[in-house]
């Protein structure tokens, strides 16, 4: 019972924190399990971002001042990445949730975290092309932040679940 | 002075050249040629089978490990090389190899090699493409042997699959179906879906024999390479991706990023960098249009497709 609640407790707070934008590092108390699922809603915020960047360059909606701002999170979340994959939560480790990460980030963490911090340095770059308006620029910004920040992670660590 | 001389009797024998024979015209190796076999190359995703990247292999030496129900195909080499690689070809062994799965010494390859979509790739496209594999480094890397599961290492047997289920054809993409607006669009993506790119051999399931099932074409593999299954990209709003806008596919095809924001991994992010991320926009346009006007197929990727015959 008092699990239960523990558990329904941490899923309430971990909603909260997502409702709220704002991204948990895994503290000592979660369960690889839950880490898994912290990230994995860490993930779809950051997605969510990306989703409503590529709205604004195709049809105009949002601004870029809003994309600006988004890019800021986006620097926020690449910075905590290496907090979100501690050792012992990779999909040979957690099996529920299902998990994609490749137990090869844990062999190749330097570069795993490379990786990570060049996501945070093209959102910089996101960011400053959004502060000066030019869409093209955004866009470009955006594909290079997309292709070469969110993929030289997904490309070699991240095998993609299937939908349920 | 000296270096305008050769000008004048270089063009008459250009001219010359140009008359013998209409093909010279496309194999001259001119630097027009090679930039758009460079092009085709791309399009055509040579560089994904044929290069070792994981074991960091010189591009285009072979070496790559295709893993299929039917075993182990390792992709050759296709450098210049002439004693490892297609040095010693000509434009016609090259156009046979495509077009029909015939080895320059007469043997059939095995239809790991996409001989079945490359069927109809145009007579510039196949000449294009050659005149650039010819610019590319020779690498004397010999070719690694298939380790394929019983019967399927014994060659001839693809002369019988030959037979049964493959029809040497220039591609006809016939007319677009009611609803296409931009017909030229449609016809050069049916083209880049069906022959060049050779979408289908990845995102068709395959028959006991391994022929694509025409009948759920592009409608998903569960085994696909590397054994994982491929999406349905037929236009199903549940199984497919029937909720994609043009825009969507697009995006995906060029940097990867899904309708969720998400990005590619696994193969199709190989094929993102050196295929459909290379295109033109007009042409990741023509595959949307062509895609999205395709009939949707109801078939989860994961479901084996029915044995062949099993449904009329």
């Amino acid at each position: 019972m008092n699990k239960r609640f523990a558990i329904s407790g941490f899923t309430a707070v971990l909603a909260i924190a997502v409702a709220a934008g704002s991204v948990l590092a895994p503290s000592i108390a979660a369960t690889p399990g839950e880490t898994v699922k912290m990230r994995q809603e860490t993930m779809k915020q950051l997605g969510g971002h990306m989703k409503a960047i590529k709205t604004f360059l195709e049809t105009g909606e949002g601004s870029a001042a809003d994309v600006a701002k988004r890019a800021t999170e986006i620097g926020d979340i690449a910075g905590k990445i290496p907090s979100l994959f501690p050792e012992g939560t990779g999909m040979d480790k957690v099996k529920d949730p299902e998990s994609g990460a490749k137990p090869e980030i844990w062999l190749e963490w330097e570069k795993f975290t490379a990786a990570a911090k060049g996501l945070g340095e093209r959102s910089s770059a996101l960011n400053t092309a959004a502060s000066g308006g030019n869409n093209q620029l955004i866009a470009a910004a955006f594909e290079e932040m997309g292709k070469n920040g969110c993929g030289s992670c997904h490309k070699p660590y991240r095998v993609k679940l299937e939908k349920k | 002075m000296g270096h305008r001389a050769p000008s004048a009797w270089a063009a008459p024998v250009l001219i010359w050249a140009a008359l013998a024979s209409g093909a010279a015209a496309q194999t001259d190796g001119s630097a027009d040629a090679v930039a758009r076999g460079k092009y085709v190359f791309h399009a055509a995703g040579c560089f994904g089978c044929h290069t070792d990247v994981k074991g960091k292999g010189a591009p285009l030496a072979g070496g790559r490990a295709l893993v299929t129900p039917f075993g182990t195909f390792f992709g050759p080499n296709i450098t210049p090389d002439p004693a490892h690689g297609i040095g010693g070809w000509t434009l016609t062994d090259f156009t046979r190899a495509l077009r029909t799965g015939v080895a320059p010494d007469g043997r059939s390859y095995y239809p790991a090699f996409p001989f079945t979509s490359f069927t109809g790739m145009t007579d510039a496209d196949i000449a294009d493409l050659w005149a650039y594999l010819r610019t590319v480094g020779p690498v004397p890397r010999e070719d690694d042997a298939h380790r394929l599961n019983f019967p399927f290492g014994w060659r001839w047997l693809n002369g019988v699959w030959k037979a049964l289920y493959f029809v040497p054809a220039p591609f006809e993409p016939g007319e677009p179906p009611d609803g296409v607006e931009d017909r030229e669009s449609w016809r050069r993506g049916a083209y880049l879906v069906s022959a060049l790119s050779h979408c289908g051999e990845c995102h068709s399931p395959r028959g006991a024999l391994g022929a694509m099932r025409r009948d759920y074409l592009l409608g998903g593999n569960p085994a696909g390479p590397d054994g994982k299954p491929v999406p349905n990209i037929t236009p199903h709003p549940k199984r497919g991706i029937g909720r994609w806008s043009a825009g969507d596919i697009a995006t995906y095809l060029k940097i990867g990023m899904d309708r969720d924001g998400d990005f590619a991994g696994g193969a199709m992010a190989e094929v993102i960098e050196h295929t459909t991320g290379k295109l033109t926009q007009e042409d990741r346009a023509a595959i949307a249009a062509y895609l999205r006007a395709l009939p949707p197929v109801d078939r989860a990727p994961t479901r084996p497709a029915a044995p062949p015959g099993g449904q009329s």
